[in-house]
């Protein structure tokens, strides 16, 4: 599958979902005007590459900075993609950074991962 | 109104001085107005004395403050859109004011869930915010009361909020919500 690439903007991440290389990455800021045009192309990507990943493993990094409340159920979403993944064969590993001073984003990460099997690993970026 | 335009200038300079008021906007809130707001507060460290983590949950109820109001003008008459964002600050806290129309039919369901929150210690809080969001029935348009939550989870204050009635139809909504600084 052809991996996906998109730079950041002021208001959007930037998204690296790389197979080949096994690199997963969505970082910075997620304030779209409309949070399910961005994302669902995102989810749907996600949904061909679960059918065809079953083995290997990959890393899955989020690195937010600010999330908005309407992109918080597609974050949540991409995380049941990847718990399925993880089901499907594929070791999954998620790392969720966040900068060592914002308790509220290391917080967030926290409860995403109550919601889903695959435990995070948390990073403070000083 | 505006005749003496220096005496009213200066009126209106004392006045947001003395008030401690940061930033007011009076109008349609579009997505281009809450980026310039936004952008306007990124940028502006010197006037958050460097308080990162002050500046960055400001930053983030802000952002929900006016999405809310975007949502709900779009329900709203044209005729009733403008609506009014304050930031402001005293020697403990910022202050986030909003005033936007809505319909009556939406008062109830505002208050219930303003109530609600406001009634819950930071766990339960967190909790409704994950049930929320796993429940999965959030619409672009609807937030169910998500961003709410959010801002009750980020500014660990109780929100204050008052409905006026402007006529049998519509409300004018009033939000005002919290953040003590940093205590360093």
């Amino acid at each position: 599958m052809d991996a996906l690439r998109l730079d950041s903007t002021e208001f959007t991440p930037k998204v690296i979902f790389d197979p080949a290389g096994g690199k997963f990455e969505i970082s910075g800021e997620s304030r779209p005007e409309n949070s399910g045009k961005f994302y669902e192309p995102l989810i749907n990507w996600l949904d061909q590459y679960k059918n065809n990943a079953k083995s290997g493993s990959i890393n899955f990094e989020f690195r937010f900075e600010y999330f908005n409340s309407s992109s918080a159920k597609y974050i949540l979403d991409i995380l049941k993609h990847i718990n399925t993944i993880n089901q499907n064969g594929c070791k999954v590993k998620i790392k969720w950074s966040f900068d060592a001073l914002d308790e509220d984003m290391k917080e967030s990460g926290e409860e995403f991962s109550k919601l889903i099997d695959v435990p995070f690993e948390f990073v403070s970026i000083e | 109104m505006i005749t003496s335009g220096s005496h009213f200038i200066s009126e209106i300079y004392k006045m947001m001085s003395d008030q401690k008021i940061i930033l007011t906007y009076l109008g349609d809130v579009t997505p281009e107005i809450t980026n310039a707001i936004l952008k306007a507060i990124k940028t502006d460290d010197a006037r958050f004395n460097n308080e990162v983590v002050t500046k960055k949950k400001v930053y983030k109820i802000i952002v929900e403050c006016l999405e809310n109001i975007t949502r709900h003008s779009e329900r709203v008459e044209r005729k009733m859109s403008q609506s009014i964002f304050l930031l402001g600050r005293d020697d403990d806290n910022y202050y986030i004011i909003t005033g936007n129309y809505i319909y009556g039919s939406q008062v109830d369901s505002l208050k219930s869930v303003l109530n609600e929150v406001n009634n819950m210690n930071k766990e339960q809080i967190k909790d409704k915010y994950r049930e929320i969001l796993n429940e999965g029935k959030i619409s672009e348009k609807g937030g169910a009361g998500l961003g709410i939550i959010d801002i009750a989870l980020k500014s660990e204050n109780n929100i204050e909020y008052e409905f006026v009635p402007i006529d049998s139809d519509v409300s004018f909504y009033i939000f005002k919500v919290q953040v003590s600084k940093n205590q360093i």
